[in-house]
């Protein structure tokens, strides 16, 4: 069947308490059976839109509806009732702790049945047929006791349970570990071919999704539609252009255009030929030739254990982080990472072992909300440049310049929880530094940023790094760890598993499956290379491609 | 750990049933002011919960260890301030004297804040709590709304403990190390606000992931999970009166029992 | 002819049920039963005793009061004149239900078989016992009846039915979020019962039921946070009565009855915030509600935990603490409300509304 599945016209929406529309003047069709991918910076309106094709706004959520339509499979959303919306366009959400409401998988799945009145004969069928579609058949535990992926996956069920003739997904890997991003993935992979449906992709990890994308939309940081096209179009004759509008760009197809060409390679695969086709003979790796410096934190043995828990936290962890360094934590969850960080951050004394410190360090956690003491911006500012003893002049101009430098200058006097996710991290951040630390640990640094954000993030790091401060990022984020990382430290069960550079860790394929972490698409593409031709170095990330490039 | 049918009997019961009787036993219980009757129910309501019910007999004592201390609170106030009959005195420390019949109603009452209590976790801890929501729903007409917005807010007991805990050593590692008392007060205090609006911003979401699957519209409602009430639980409904109504005859026959006699005074 | 919704039948017939239980057995002596009217009159003829006589004809004055009021709110076409009417109904039979309450209260002078009231610490001369039976001629006094139960319970339906009595059309409509807020708040505070149950079993093991109603507080604030937040009618009521359910629900040895007295309580907030018309929330409001949900609570908890066999100067502090508690309830709440609404998570709801300023 073609034609549209849904369209919206002219659409101009703003939400409560906002004096700018998260939408505007949207025009766009997603097409019967077609698999679109929506990108757009942080704020772009990409959730709002979701919850309009769901019916969710107008029915449930209260928005100022200022001018345009939306219609979806015929009907005018505004007319239509929730009941029927909801059955027609399921939606998927990033969070799974607050996408599921009930104890069991079962009660889950059949939560949207009984809500359409589904008869209860036909519903024992029906979420049979959604746990196989999502792999979860034979999975008997409660949810409280499921993993991440496994609850975006029976969240996945919940929707597919509901036939929904389109599907929404709304950033459902954002805020998974590795191997909870893998699962839902190749279960979102098995549900592509089928092309009843249709399928609407927020998400930014591109490399996974570029294989079934059919069309691209880009929503710009003020809610317009900046660009409509296929992959090709995208990301090939418009990268310059999304890229301005700081929207992801598939890590693979940068490569490709580091080696000069209009490629766009789908999988690692197709990466291997490019490179093997087109790296310049004779260009290494460059290895970074810094001088070993003198330790600013040390662990030795260093174990943990919470109060109450059967088995420590952490066990015999020795390390050191120099000065100039960026380590970077990885592991599960549950592996301890945090604990660790904590630990030698001085906030958890260790139960066992010692940490030295020769210096100042400072914690930055992941939600920022869990560190906010005062009621303002400002505040939050003058509260650790106090602390430090500073006289009350100096405390002004050093937040004065703390604001600008954060580029909060604006929000001085607003509540920080009112803030962006962005500008709150930034906030956080920013306040750590107040404290004029040796050691800075941030904890998931880049979540839930986009693009944009996150570039100035690392680059804020990496001018930290180069002042001779060492950077400890625990993060999930195997970008980061490929392009930024000095040193990798993956953590397995409480114990140290790996210790070194990032290059080593990626190489090997068992040390990467115990520890559940992935390897990028770009380490994957060398390696391929590599097989094929030897004298391709194995490169982990684009920084290193362009440091060796640029030879 | 294989249990025998019989050591299910309550626990397999419908919850709304359970629930029910449990509150008018507790409704009757309000009105016994003796001290055995309420041992006597306590005796029947760990029965019904440990042997018949699947509980463990140290989770049952640890959860009404609580209550018990509650219940030497009692004892103790009603001791020394109950008002004495003349020449009841059993001992006198300074100016405060404890009188026998005061010692005797405190005892009661505190049993029977404890009987109370027993019974209520013999109902509910021996039930699922999905299970208890919806045959509330099915059975005693509560508003869909509520029973699910309750069973969707259930999950997150657990994670408010570790959430403020995490809030707490954000808070500190910021900087915030409270010496007095005061300072502790105010900083326990200013973890709170995080909790709630992190509370309420869950809230918003999880309503409108509930909305997403039709659940304000939904006019006529299915359910998936059956809860019938059998006959078997109206008898086991039936039973357990007939044992509160023995205890009380028991207690009117054996001469110790007290209820309250209508009178607001002592 | 005016509508007749369920609330406003239950008011009508809450009302009715007052005047009529002030026909049967009031009051037993040794040497005769007395109903309402019977013993009003019986007093007048024994020359009156200042104004105990009157205060029991105002009864079935304040009942009919109240009834007239309520016919004459659901037929007001106008929607303020409905409420100001409606609030007026309520009103006579909160009063009513104190007359009803001090005639019991004053029965308080009547001892029971082993322990002896000694009246020297507090004297009425509204004495039932004492003073009446004397100018009667009565005999022993041997307890109160029925009646005067049922005339409270009927006046107390009165006010429900008439709190719940709002016509249809300003009806509000309730949305899932509002459950689903009212219910996570109410695990919060479950979960803040179960930390402040350690340091609250001490207190209560020590200083009983003194220390008990410190704690009180923070019972109540869930109630009047819930009110405070959604600013709508049944707020407070639901948020209450949630908290309790979660603590049935997560296993606390509190029983269901537990639910009871969450609901006391509520009504007490309700009844402050149906009288301001769910308009007004500044300090003065939420500390009243606070306290009248301290205040509406008593009576059951009279019973409950066995208030009734303390020496009434212990009762008076007692009492005095609880309403403390009920004020600093009040404070708590909305210091809490605009504390969050301050994050901007309340965007979506009534007190989020009322401070959103544009951002």
């Amino acid at each position: 069947m073609t034609g549209a599945f849904a369209e919206i016209a002219g659409l101009t929406l703003r939400h409560i308490g906002r004096r700018a529309p998260a939408l505007r003047d949207l025009s766009l069709r997603w097409e019967r059976g077609e698999r679109l991918l929506l990108l757009g910076p942080s704020g772009s309106g990409k959730s709002t839109l979701a919850l309009l094709l769901d019916g969710v706004i107008p029915h449930a959520v209260e928005a100022h509806w200022e001018s345009g339509s939306v219609t979806v499979d015929g009907t005018e959303t505004r007319a239509a009732g929730l009941a029927s919306l909801s059955s027609t366009v399921g939606v998927v959400f990033q969070d799974p702790e607050t996408q599921l409401v009930m104890l069991e998988i079962d009660d889950e799945i059949a939560f949207g049945l009984e809500n359409h009145a589904v008869p209860r004969a036909a519903m024992a069928a029906r979420i049979a047929a959604a746990r196989a579609e999502t792999g979860l058949d034979g999975v008997d535990l409660p949810i409280a006791r499921l993993s991440g992926g496994t609850k975006q996956r029976v969240a996945l069920a919940a929707i597919l349970a509901l036939r929904p003739a389109g599907l929404i997904l709304d950033e459902p890997t954002a805020n998974l570990d590795p191997a909870g991003t893998r699962e839902v993935l190749h279960a979102v992979a098995r549900l592509v071919g089928d092309r009843e449906r249709s399928l609407l992709l927020i998400e930014h990890r591109l490399d996974d999704v570029l294989p079934f994308t059919d069309r691209v939309a880009v929503l710009d940081g003020d809610g317009r539609l900046a660009f409509s096209g296929t992959p090709r179009e995208a990301f090939v004759d418009h990268m310059a252009r999304l890229e301005a509008l700081g929207v992801w760009i598939p890590q693979l197809r940068r490569l490709a255009a580091l080696l000069g060409t209009d490629a766009l390679p789908r999988d690692a695969a197709e990466a291997a030929e490019l490179i093997v086709a087109g790296w310049p003979a004779g260009t290494m790796g460059t290895v970074d030739a810094r001088a070993a410096a003198a330790p600013v934190v040390r662990a030795d043995a260093v174990g943990y254990r919470y109060p109450g828990a059967l088995r420590p936290a952490l066990d015999g962890v020795s390390l050191h982080m120099a000065r100039g360094e960026l380590v970077a934590i990885v592991g599960a969850n549950g592996a301890g990472k945090s604990t660790l960080g904590l630990v030698l951050a001085g906030a958890l004394p260790p139960t066992a072992g010692t940490v030295h410190r020769d210096g100042q360090v400072a914690y930055v956690f992941q939600y920022p909300e869990h560190q906010f003491v005062s009621r303002t911006v400002a505040g939050e500012l003058r509260v650790t440049l106090r602390a430090r003893g500073l006289g009350a002049d100096e405390v002004e101009r050093a937040t004065e310049s703390l604001l600008d430098r954060a580029g909060l200058r604006a929000l001085g006097e607003a509540n920080p929880f009112t803030l962006s996710h962005g500008q709150k991290r930034r906030l956080s951040v920013t306040t750590a530094l107040a404290a004029d630390p040796d050691v800075l640990v941030l904890d998931e640094p880049t979540f839930g940023q986009d693009e944009h954000n996150t570039e100035l993030l690392l680059a804020t790091l990496e001018e930290l790094r180069s002042d001779g401060r060492a950077i400890v990022a625990i993060t999930h984020d195997q970008g980061l760890v490929a392009d930024h990382a000095t040193r990798v430290v993956a953590l397995d069960g409480g114990t140290v598993a790996f210790d070194g550079p990032p290059g080593e860790l990626f190489a090997s394929d068992e040390l990467l499956a115990r520890c559940s972490l992935r390897r990028p698409p770009i380490a994957e593409a060398f390696r391929l290379a590599h097989a094929r031709r030897p004298d391709v170095p194995s490169l982990v990330g684009l920084a290193a491609v362009r440091a060796a490039l640029r030879q | 750990m294989r249990r025998s049918r019989l050591s299910l009997l309550v626990a397999r019961r419908d919850p709304a049933v359970k629930l029910g009787v449990a509150l008018l036993l507790s409704l009757v219980l309000v009105l016994v002011i003796d001290p055995v009757t309420p041992l006597l129910f306590i005796a029947a309501a760990s029965i019904a919960a440990v042997a018949l019910g699947g509980l463990s007999a140290g989770a049952f004592a640890r959860t009404l260890l609580p209550l018990a201390v509650v219940a030497l609170g009692f004892v103790w106030t009603n001791a020394v301030f109950a008002v004495p009959a003349p020449d009841d005195t059993v001992w006198r420390v300074g100016p405060f004297a404890a009188s026998a019949s005061g010692l005797r109603f405190g005892v009661g009452i505190g049993l029977r804040g404890l009987a109370i209590g027993a019974v209520s976790l013999a109902a509910v801890r021996t039930s699922d709590p999905t299970r208890l929501v919806v045959s509330l729903i099915r059975n005693a007409r509560l508003s869909y709304r509520i029973g699910y917005a309750v069973l969707a807010a259930y999950r997150f007991f657990p994670i408010v403990g570790e959430e403020y805990a995490r809030i707490r050593l954000a808070q500190r590692v910021r900087g915030v190390r409270p010496t007095s008392v005061r300072a502790r007060a105010a900083a326990a205090v200013g973890g709170i606000v995080p909790l709630f609006a992190d509370a309420t911003r869950r809230a918003t979401r999880i309503a409108v992931a509930m909305d997403a699957r039709g659940f304000a519209s939904a006019r006529e409602r299915t359910y998936w999970r059956a809860t019938p009430v059998t006959a078997g639980d109206w008898l086991f409904a039936l039973s357990c009166l007939l044992v509160a109504a023995a205890i009380l005859g028991a207690g009117l026959a054996g001469g110790w029992l007290r209820l309250w006699n209508g009178r607001f005074s002592a | 002819m005016p509508r007749l919704t369920m609330p406003r039948a239950v008011a009508l017939g809450g009302a009715l049920l007052a005047i009529v239980a002030f026909f049967l057995p009031w009051v037993q002596y040794a040497n005769a039963t007395y109903s309402g009217a019977s013993l009003a009159s019986a007093v007048t003829g024994a020359g009156g005793l200042r104004g105990f006589d009157t205060s029991l004809y105002a009864i079935p004055v304040i009942a009919l009061v109240s009834i007239v009021l309520a016919l004459f709110a659901a037929r007001a076409k106008a929607p303020e004149s409905e409420a100001r009417l409606r609030i007026l109904a309520i009103a006579a039979s909160i009063a009513g239900l104190a007359v009803a309450l001090l005639f019991l209260g004053s029965a308080v002078l009547g001892g029971a078989p082993d322990i002896v009231f000694s009246p020297g610490r507090i004297t009425t001369d509204l004495a039932v016992t004492t003073a009446v039976a004397k100018a009667l001629n009565a005999g022993a006094y041997v307890g109160v009846g029925f009646g005067v139960y049922l005339t409270i319970l009927g006046f107390l339906a009165a006010a429900v039915g008439g709190l719940l009595g709002r016509p249809a059309e300003t009806a509000v409509v309730w949305r899932t979020q509002d459950f689903v807020l009212l219910a996570i708040l109410a695990i919060v505070f479950g979960a803040i019962y179960w930390a402040w149950l350690a340091p609250y079993i001490w207190i209560e093991g020590v200083a009983a039921q003194p220390g008990a109603e410190l704690f009180f507080a923070v019972w109540f604030t869930s109630g009047l946070l819930g009110g405070y937040i959604l600013r709508r009618p049944g707020a407070a009521f639901l948020a209450e009565t949630l908290t309790a359910a979660a603590e049935v629900l997560i296993g606390a040895p509190a029983g269901p009855v537990l639910l009871i007295t969450g609901m006391m309580e509520a009504l007490g907030a309700e009844l402050v915030f149906a009288v301001t018309g769910y308009k007004r929330w500044g300090w003065g409001t939420m500390i009243i509600a606070g306290i009248a949900a301290a205040i509406v609570a008593i009576p059951w908890n009279w019973f409950r935990l066995g208030y009734f066999a303390l020496d009434p100067t212990l009762l008076i502090a007692l009492l005095g603490v609880r309403v403390i508690a009920g004020a600093a309830a009040g404070v708590a709440a909305k210091l809490l409300g605009d504390a969050i609404a301050a994050t901007g998570s309340l965007n979506a709801y009534a007190l989020g509304r009322e401070r959103v300023r544009e951002v």
